[in-house]
């Protein structure tokens, strides 16, 4: 704390000539900046560009110390992204961001780069973590919602204040994990289309209940009768494999998928159209969703041949989501049976996005309601080192029959 | 998040060491930080843009394609009548069934597109006295061409919120009051992002389809998200709900589906296409289209020919496109030495930031559909004219002192200071105080956004004075004034561009700047 009051002070002190106010109690990034450059130089961009004309290596370099923000190069056909990770959800709704077990989040970082050529026809990720906790539990709170009741544990709610967890029965994640101790947990890192605009699904909601019954995935061959159509924006996501952190929390993993038909890293999966949509379409406004209810929402991962070209996927602008997952590693993204119980847990960790202009900062994670309603700042901050719930739309107005309140 | 108990103390600490806190913070930390900010961004200077006609190359926003938009109908929508020599709202969208179940119809302070981007000024025979290129009149006050009566002036409140300053803005100035974040129900009725004002000029339009990023900062993204914000912005009074009216409903909705009138694709078809200028411009709107850009020829009316093309590819057939693309001038008419010279001057010193071939706006913009992650995706510029305030505005709000009523708004008002937290590349945040135009940094919340705004085309520059988002140069000459003095030198990006000229270099440059 001394040390980020001295840094308070010396930028009161440097800049007298009228300056903005840094706040001594958000503690800034910088030092761990400085901290890089003390033992590696001064010149940032210097020291990342190096990084980038080389092959990515796999120790925590330099470069990887000193990164704040997302740099880019190249064009669609060959170029490279390389973006820090920080702690927070990826956009998140529901997302449960637990502090480390340790309740220290010095050093907490992570990094990915991407170099993708389409005359080699790849796509090489190099992802880096370091200090993470090594298979941390998970242990969430029931949540209230006062229509949706989980049959498992009806008397079991908090109000929402407290909860860090809602039963959503279109997505079934498992509340506690791991399941079987043995297992323990580990670290899964989704590549996020950022663009809820350009793909739309449509999905049916009973017309008399007005509870969700499924969307496409559910009812490939159309609308259900008695039902209402309701097309919602999805975002695809694509995952690694399951990335199990050494005993010092550092994990270092490389894997190329094709340029031309990006896949899961394992080779076998595409991605997922996930969403966030409301459960009861009277808890919903189309126009203003994030007044409503929202819960996560998604669909089986499809096969490897539904991927899409990597430059489909550049123009729609890249996120990251690192999570915490199971750590059962013959399990693929899915889960055993490849049904919507557990496509992600839902509890985020890393993130950063770099279609927002300028990238995420530490501190701060991208906005997913913000980003729904398309309103600013697209950015919000995050609690720096404790455990907390990102975003939940637990109730809203009711927008229906006129009813503009509960 | 923000403590107010330290940020409290911080003021109080700031105070006790005399620090302006308004004054933005130039350290060389900052200016590596915001070259690390621009460097985050993936930026393309291919010359493509985002319209409804140029959807080819992206991904399907919304509602696209457009088959059924007509810029005919448009222009009768945007408030003209079908000359477009008169104003006429009879058709024009501005008001009506709300998607807000409950709200029922929504009636407008009388405003439309055409009250700020009026028609030319003609005389009693319908010759055209003035040109306007779609703004306002260029004379000021106002109100010696435009009678009090008018909504410009009646409907004045639903932008500024009765802001004492907001008449002599308007009035001698030009300039709206404008709150970027004021129907923005995620955050609080009080949260600063709503309550920041910004007093801006009412951009004239031209090319309006080949800009990237829209308004005067950029931070809208295509020009459908533009008009509808305008369109609900400018007419309503109450800042606490969007009444987005635009897409009627169903009434029965949600018994039955949806079912939508979009009359604002067609104004954006019209804004998009009608304001091409030269018209050999409209070939940037979709390359594909041999209708808009046909293949060079010697045929009579052809805009390019063969010669053309050896001349800028070495082959001797080749399409308008490539011909616009690889001479950024094919359309500028210069004819004397002098305008020549000043040409040679403008791509030696102005198209680092004018880079958008035969527009001259810039090009450097995120490839791809629109993202669902607002805003910026253009290249916007801090050149210094946001911290001069030259008229001196006042850019304190004028804001309720207790939460509004909704559909009533607030008994008491009174100015308040606004401070926007912004978020600093390396993770800190900045609590700035608002004396000057935020530029883009009021809509991001980002720092090294602070007093950035968009590249304006310069096409028809002669017909856009008065000059700059804020109007404060009222020619051409007064507009290099401003690049040549210290405000600009030592602006962020006046320090990475920097402008010399000498009289006869000055001379030279505003003769080309003259036929654009």
């Amino acid at each position: 704390m001394f040390k980020r009051v001295t840094l308070a002070a010396a930028v009161f002190a440097c800049n007298c000539s009228g300056d903005d106010t840094l706040l001594e109690d958000v503690a800034s990034q910088t030092d761990e900046l400085r901290n890089c450059s003390e033992v590696h130089g001064n010149d940032y961009l210097n020291v990342i560009n190096a990084y980038l004309n080389g092959p990515g290596r796999s120790e925590w370099t330099s470069a990887d110390c000193k990164l704040m923000a997302p740099i880019w190069t190249g064009d669609d056909d060959k170029g490279q992204l390389f973006s820090p990770l920080w702690r927070g959800p990826g956009g998140g709704i529901d997302d449960w961001v637990p502090a480390p077990p340790s309740g220290n989040c010095d050093g907490l970082k992570g990094t990915v780069r991407i170099d993708w050529d389409r005359a080699q026809n790849t796509v090489h990720y190099r992802i880096k973590l370091s200090n993470v906790p090594v298979s941390p539990t998970i242990t969430r709170i029931d949540g209230g919602d006062p229509e949706i009741l989980d049959p498992q544990n009806p008397n079991h709610y908090k109000p929402p204040g407290q909860a860090t967890w809602w039963y959503n029965p279109f997505h079934r994640a498992p509340k506690d994990f791991p399941i079987i101790p043995s297992d323990g947990t580990a670290y899964r890192l989704w590549t996020v289309f950022t663009t809820f605009n350009t793909q739309q699904a449509p999905f049916y909601y009973d017309a008399q209940t007005l509870l969700l019954k499924g969307s496409v995935a559910e009812y490939p061959n159309g609308q259900p009768p008695n039902t209402i159509p309701v097309s919602f924006g999805n975002a695809a996501i694509y995952a690694s494999s399951l990335i199990y952190p050494n005993r010092k929390g550092f994990a270092s993993r490389d894997y190329t998928v094709p340029y031309n038909q990006v896949t899961s890293e394992d080779g076998y999966w595409s991605y997922s159209a996930t969403t966030f949509v409301p459960i009861n379409l009277c808890r919903s406004l189309q126009y203003q969703p994030v007044l409503g209810q929202l819960r996560p929402y998604s669909p089986p991962l499809l096969p490897a041949s539904q991927g899409q070209p990597f430059d489909f996927i550049l123009r729609q602008g890249i996120g990251f989501d690192l999570t915490i997952e199971e750590g059962r590693p013959d399990v693929p993204p899915g889960g055993d049976d490849m049904n919507r119980d557990y496509i992600y847990s839902g509890i985020g960790f890393l993130q950063n996005n770099p279609a927002v202009g300028g990238g995420v900062p530490w501190g701060w994670h991208a906005s997913l309601p913000n980003a729904i309603q398309n309103v600013q700042p697209a950015i919000e901050p995050v609690p720096r080192c404790e455990g907390f719930l990102s975003n939940p739309h637990v109730t809203a107005p009711l927008f229906c029959q006129g009813q503009t309140s509960l | 998040m923000l403590n107010k108990k330290n940020f409290v103390r911080l003021l109080a600490g700031s105070l006790l060491l005399g620090v302006a806190v308004s004054a933005h913070a130039d350290s060389n930390d900052d200016r590596l930080l915001r070259d690390i900010f621009d460097r985050a961004f993936r930026f393309s200077t291919k010359v493509e843009f985002l319209g409804l006609v140029t959807n080819q190359n992206n991904a399907c926003r919304p509602n696209c394609p457009l088959p059924d938009a007509d810029p005919n109908v448009g222009r009768l929508n945007f408030g003209f009548n079908a000359a477009q020599t008169a104003i006429d709202n009879s058709q024009a969208l501005f008001q009506g069934h709300s998607v807000m179940l409950g709200v029922g119809d929504i009636v407008s302070n009388g405003r439309a597109c055409t009250t700020c981007h009026r028609p030319d000024t003609r005389n009693g025979s319908g010759q055209v006295t003035e040109e306007l290129k779609l703004g306002l009149p260029h004379a000021f006050p106002l109100t010696s061409t435009i009678p009090l009566a008018d909504p410009l002036f009646t409907g004045r409140e639903a932008d500024d919120g009765a802001h004492p300053q907001a008449f002599d803005n308007l009035n001698n100035h030009g300039l709206v009051g404008i709150k970027p974040g004021r129907f923005n129900n995620v955050i609080a009725w009080n949260d600063p992002f709503r309550e920041v004002i910004e007093w801006r000029k009412v951009i004239r339009l031209v090319n309006t389809g080949l800009t990237i990023g829209f308004l005067n900062d950029g931070r809208m993204r295509e020009l459908q998200e533009t008009a509808r914000g305008a369109i609900f912005s400018h007419p309503q009074l109450f800042d606490e709900r969007f009444d987005d009216l635009v897409k009627v409903p169903n009434p029965n909705f949600p018994a039955g589906p949806p079912v939508f009138e979009d009359r604002l694709r067609n104004i954006v078809a019209f804004a998009e296409t009608a304001t091409i200028d030269p018209p050999a411009l409209r070939a940037f709107l979709n390359p594909a289209d041999p209708t808009l850009n046909p293949q060079c020829s010697f045929a009579s009316g052809s805009q390019c020919t063969p010669v053309d093309c050896q001349r800028v590819t070495g082959s001797w057939s080749c399409d308008l496109y490539t011909v616009l693309v690889k001479d950024p001038f094919f359309t500028v008419p210069v004819q004397t030495e002098q305008q020549r010279r000043g040409r040679d001057i403008f791509k030696d010193q102005c198209m680092g930031c004018h880079s958008t071939p035969n527009v001259f706006g810039n090009i450097e913009h995120v490839p791809g559909a629109p993202l669902s992650f607002a805003p910026k995706i253009n290249h916007t510029f801090d050149v210094g004219v946001a911290q001069r305030n030259t008229f001196n505005l006042d850019f304190r709000a004028f804001t309720c002192t207790t939460k509004p009523v909704q559909g009533v708004g607030c008994p008491q008002k009174a100015f308040k200071t606004i401070v926007l937290p912004l978020a600093k590349m390396d993770g800190s945040t900045v609590m700035h105080t608002v004396t000057a135009d935020p530029g883009a940094a009021s809509a991001t919340g980002r720092y090294e956004d602070l007093f950035r705004f968009k590249v304006p085309q310069l096409r028809r520059l002669s017909k856009l004075a008065p000059y700059f988002h804020d109007n404060t140069a009222p020619t051409l000459e007064a507009v290099l004034d401003h690049f040549q003095s210290s405000y600009y030198s030592n602006s962020a990006d006046g320090r990475k561009y920097p402008i010399h000229l000498n009289n006869s270099e000055r001379a030279d440059l505003l003769a080309f700047l003259r036929i654009l």
